[in-house]
């Protein structure tokens, strides 16, 4: 009899699995697994990108990649970038969806005015906020005699990065604000009115119930922030392109031009699948230590 | 008198055609109804394409699909998914990259009328159907310089250092403080101002400058010391002299300098002939060689040119009407009036064919085609390795800024020849 | 009010304008040079109107170069399938594995997760070497879909697991499953209206991203007919130079979709959720 309902207990429980995880664990495998263990395979090869021959070559690429000092330098640059972008971005989105949600006139019209810099990409971003750096800035810089615009941030490296965090900042707050707001409405009202009655003043409900509750938010906001930040190539190539003199390519648009500009797709691809090992440590540690402290409801 | 000319050739031509029993006639009733594709990577002329597609569609019966996209790998993606496009314009040096799917074009009509001359040939096949004739070197606004000097100008009169220099000043003295535009982009200062070191030297000849780039390759060329390097160099340093972004060259814009050209803010702009909207406001337009110092003084009155997009047919994963289409497709364009004047006359480009007799009417190109038509012509090499513009762009943006000096140069991209064989 | 606090909210409001000017200026300025021709574009961005006076006619090119309505439309039908697909799947991946601690369960989320980190030129060539060369099921919508479902599994996941554990108390659902309520049932019923937030702010997010996608749908449509808008406004992108004004009119046409989107869903972000539901 137990075996009988250990049996059928497992097959319900094996049926459910299809229908809730089937489908979506379908496609992930097809559109994602598939094609990464084909470009894993690639990776062992010496293949241009174009010719018709592959030829197997093991674990040469890797070899040659971890010899790769300026590819290293492309990955020590992204990874001090990320740090500040991701540390810039969850603050002032959160202190953006904060201010969105505490009940000010228009603010709705906010929230749609700090959510439209996601709606610009590509060329039409690098050439707008080009403009302002190299033209823009200057031209107030020089008016004003501000010495720092005097000169277009992106003709220096360093400037040049600044311009990269600030253009990111920019973009990916309005971004995160959408996933904080979810999370502040996510929190249910009666705690709040609970800690109040209670005697908590705003600051003490802040500490102790609305940050606390929204670590889920945390999360996956810094989760995403630092993955994206970490595989920046759009603001990159239409900003800077890597401009001045090659000294702001970041890790993506490093292992891009490698692939295709190169044509060293093997060793291009092996260099990416190295950016991803790197960024999955990184990120997947963060998402580890912070799930712990995730509260259940 | 032209069109009768015209009219009278292309009979000549089916009648030749006919009885020689080639294969250009223009209405093979068996591929009606074919449809090919074409990728166009000069997004300017691609409204025109379409109309001439139209025409060729009524000649034949053939249909062509003309799509645009100038992404860097759009072609290695298409290869990768199995669906490249049957006609694909490439640029010069990627054509190698895809030999083995390409089709051998040697024994096409159009070989014999400029073909084999402009068109790209590997391991003596020829696989690249020449598009169009471009030049680099110097272009300069006419109107801005006789605006302060009074008189026509006249590039031969400038065509040393010396006096180009005295030109420059001036410019300068008389209200164009800085006549000059450079470009920062890396692409540019590689290929079309930097690039002009590896064939506007010597005799101008193809042979010799195959012969220096194999020099480079084997580590052997010191170019701090060679003649011809430091004479570009002279002159690279003039342009930077006069710059109009002088303070901060590196935050020049390629669409603003064009601008300044066009309405005379500058009076020159080392560029290509691509550049076509600049007669926007002016027809006054020209170009000329870099006037430099070099040893053999021809080098100076000869444009550095040749052909810049070649067409190519796929042989990999087109039917054989496909194939046999697009061919039909290259051989109209160089014999049928409407490819002819398609080329020319509505893009204002320049045809690489000899039979081609449209004249040029857009101001760059009339300026351009009277050197190409006089023979005035320095061999353009463009076989560099794919990293060239990136790496050898990145050393002279750190010249322009002056963040390495001449020998600093000389000595890396030696560096960076020297590697790449 | 008190004084100080009138005060404090004035100076937030200040604050606030100054950060809104700063969000929004390029936004504006992407505006006001789509109607300009390009020259005016390249040589004064910041005019209201160009030299040249105002070009409407931008628009009139796009949309004609653009084939604009049937390029909307499969903008329009692959967002949608894509966005409600993942939706769908995420979240009931999600509350299974919020549900059940299984071992595989675990395995496949890490696997989720990890794969959220991918570069996506990592799996370029593979994906159209694969499903083109070698399956031949490119140029067709359906396959964008499917791909655009794939690509967006993870992160639909990922956010639903978060909010399903910190929002949806576990005997909510014993509740109704004692109630006589199957497992899908339960799910649709009880777990999904809960979860509307995170719905909202997933489809906003997805939509944006599927909507303005470039890169695979290059990949995956080859013929012009099938092309969604971003392939379509990428036309205008020249070897060298390209016409900014065109571009930008482009650009704002592709956008606008998503903005109204965007205005409309904000309504349905309440406040306050689960008030009372849960005794003791």
């Amino acid at each position: 009899m137990k075996k009988e309902k250990s049996i059928r207990s497992a097959i319900h429980n094996a049926g459910s699995f299809a229908v809730f995880v089937g489908p979506g664990l379908f496609f992930f495998v097809m559109t994602i697994i598939v094609p990464l263990c084909y470009g894993f395979y690639l990776t062992l090869t010496d293949w241009n990108g174009i010719a018709k021959t592959k030829e197997f070559v093991g674990i040469k690429n890797y070899l040659t990649a971890f010899q790769d000092t300026k590819f290293w330098g492309a990955m020590g640059l992204t990874l001090i970038f990320t740090l500040i972008s991701v540390i810039l971005v969850n603050y002032v989105a959160f202190h953006l969806a904060r201010l969105v949600t505490s009940g000010i006139k228009g603010q709705n019209f906010f929230r749609a005015a700090f959510f439209t810099p996601n709606l610009i990409g590509g060329v039409v971003l690098g050439y707008i906020w080009q403009f302002i750096f190299s033209r823009a800035l200057v031209a107030l810089g020089k008016s004003l005699e501000i010495g720092f615009l005097s000169k277009s941030w992106l003709s220096n490296t360093v400037p040049a990065v600044c311009a990269l965090i600030l253009v990111t900042v920019w973009q990916y707050s309005g971004y995160m604000m959408l996933i904080y707001i979810a999370g502040f409405m996510n929190i249910p009202k009666n705690l709040k009115e609970a800690a109040r009655i209670d005697g908590c003043d705003e600051k003490q409900v802040r500490k102790y119930i609305v940050t606390p509750l929204m670590t889920s938010s945390f999360i996956v906001c810094i989760f995403l922030s630092i993955t994206r930040c970490f595989m920046t190539y759009d603001v990159n190539l239409s900003l800077t392109e890597g401009n001045p003199f090659g000294s702001t390519v970041m890790a993506a648009m490093f292992v891009y031009r490698k692939a295709f500009s190169d044509k060293n797709y093997g060793l291009g691809q092996t260099e990416a699948i190295l950016l991803f090992a790197v960024c999955a440590i990184v990120s997947l540690l963060q998402v580890y230590i912070t799930k712990r402290e995730e509260i259940e409801a | 008198m032209k069109k009768r000319g015209m009219s009278l050739f292309m009979t000549g031509a089916v009648l030749a055609g006919t009885l020689a029993g080639t294969t250009t006639t223009f209405a093979e009733q068996d591929l009606a109804g074919t449809k090919i594709t074409f990728l166009n990577t000069k997004v300017e002329i691609q409204d025109y394409l379409e109309d001439l597609g139209a025409q060729f569609k009524e000649a034949t019966g053939i249909e062509v699909e003309f799509y645009t996209n100038t992404e860097e790998n759009h072609i290695t993606e298409k290869y990768a998914a199995g669906e490249p496009y049957n006609i694909m314009m490439m640029d010069y040096p990627d054509v190698a990259d895809y030999q083995e799917y390409l089709y051998d074009l040697t024994n096409e009509e159009w070989t014999k009328d400029g073909g084999s001359q402009y068109g790209l040939t590997l391991d003596e096949k020829i696989y690249g159907f020449p598009f169009v004739v471009e030049a680099m070197g110097l272009i300069y606004n006419a109107d801005a310089i006789e605006g302060i000097t009074g008189e026509p100008f006249n590039w031969e009169d400038y065509s040393d250092l010396e006096s180009f220099k005295g030109l420059l000043a001036t410019l300068a003295e008389g209200g164009l403080e800085y006549p000059v535009a450079v470009n920062k982009d890396d692409w540019s200062l590689a290929s079309h101002v930097f690039g002009q070191a590896y064939c506007a030297r010597e005799d101008g000849s193809e042979s010799a400058s195959l012969a220096f780039v194999d020099k480079l390759k084997a580590g052997e060329a010191d170019l701090a010391n060679d003649a011809d390097f430091n004479a570009l160099m002279d002159l690279i340093d003039t342009f930077l002299e006069y710059n109009i972004n002088k303070d901060d060259p590196l935050s020049a814009s390629y669409d603003l300098n064009n601008e300044y050209l066009k309405d005379g803010t500058v009076a020159f702009w080392p560029n290509g002939s691509w550049a076509v909207n600049v007669s926007e406001l002016t027809d006054n337009v020209g170009i000329m060689p870099y006037p430099m110092d070099t040893e053999n003084a021809e080098i100076s009155k000869n444009l550095v040119s040749g052909a810049t997009k070649m067409l190519t047919v796929d042989a990999e994963y087109a039917s054989e009407e496909e194939q046999k289409a697009a061919l039909e497709f290259l051989d109209w364009l160089v014999y049928s009036e409407e490819g002819q004047r398609f080329l020319v006359e509505t893009c204002g480009l320049i045809s690489a064919f000899s039979n081609n007799e449209v004249e040029a009417d857009a101001a760059l190109s009339a300026s351009v085609a009277s050197f190409v038509k006089e023979g005035k012509a320095t061999f353009w090499y463009q076989a560099m390795p794919s990293d060239h513009n990136t790496e050898v762009g990145a050393l002279l943006q750190k010249y322009i800024a002056g963040a390495v000096d001449r020998n600093g140069l000389a000595e890396e991209v030696a560096a960076y020849w020297n590697e790449n064989n | 009010m008190t004084k100080k606090k009138q005060r404090n909210n004035r100076l937030v409001f200040g604050v606030m304008i100054v950060l809104l000017l700063i969000y929004l200026l390029p936004f504006a300025m992407v505006l006001i040079n789509s109607v300009k021709a390009k020259r005016d574009v390249i040589t004064n961005p910041l005019s209201l109107i160009g030299e040249q006076g105002f070009y409407g006619k931008n628009y009139l090119l796009a949309i004609e170069r653009m084939n604009f309505g049937q390029v909307f439309f499969n903008s329009l039908i692959i967002t949608i399938s894509s966005v409600l697909l993942i939706v769908l799947f995420s979240s009931m991946t999600a509350h299974f594995f919020t549900r059940n601690k299984w071992k595989i369960n675990k395995f496949i989320f890490f696997l989720m997760v990890t794969s959220m980190v991918i570069p996506f030129q990592v799996l370029m060539i593979p994906i159209v070497s694969v499903y083109g060369n070698i399956f031949h099921i490119l140029n067709s919508r359906v396959t964008l879909i499917c791909m655009h479902v794939g690509f967006g599994i993870s992160m639909g996941t990922f956010m639903f697991h978060g909010a399903i554990v910190s929002s949806i108390p576990l005997e909510l659902e014993e509740a109704a499953r004692m109630d006589g309520c199957g497992r899908l049932k339960t799910y649709f019923i009880i777990v999904m209206p809960l979860l509307k937030p995170t719905v909202v702010t997933l489809v906003i997010i997805d939509a944006l991203a599927i909507w303005n996608d470039y890169l695979l749908p290059s990949l995956i449509l080859s013929k012009k007919e099938l092309y969604t808008l971003p392939i379509a406004a990428q036309s205008f992108h020249g070897d060298f130079s390209s016409d900014y004004g065109l571009m930008m009119a482009g650009l704002v046409m592709t956008v606008l979709p998503i903005l109204i989107l965007y205005f409309a869903l904000q309504k349905h972000i309440i406040d306050g959720v689960v008030s009372g539901a849960v005794k003791g």
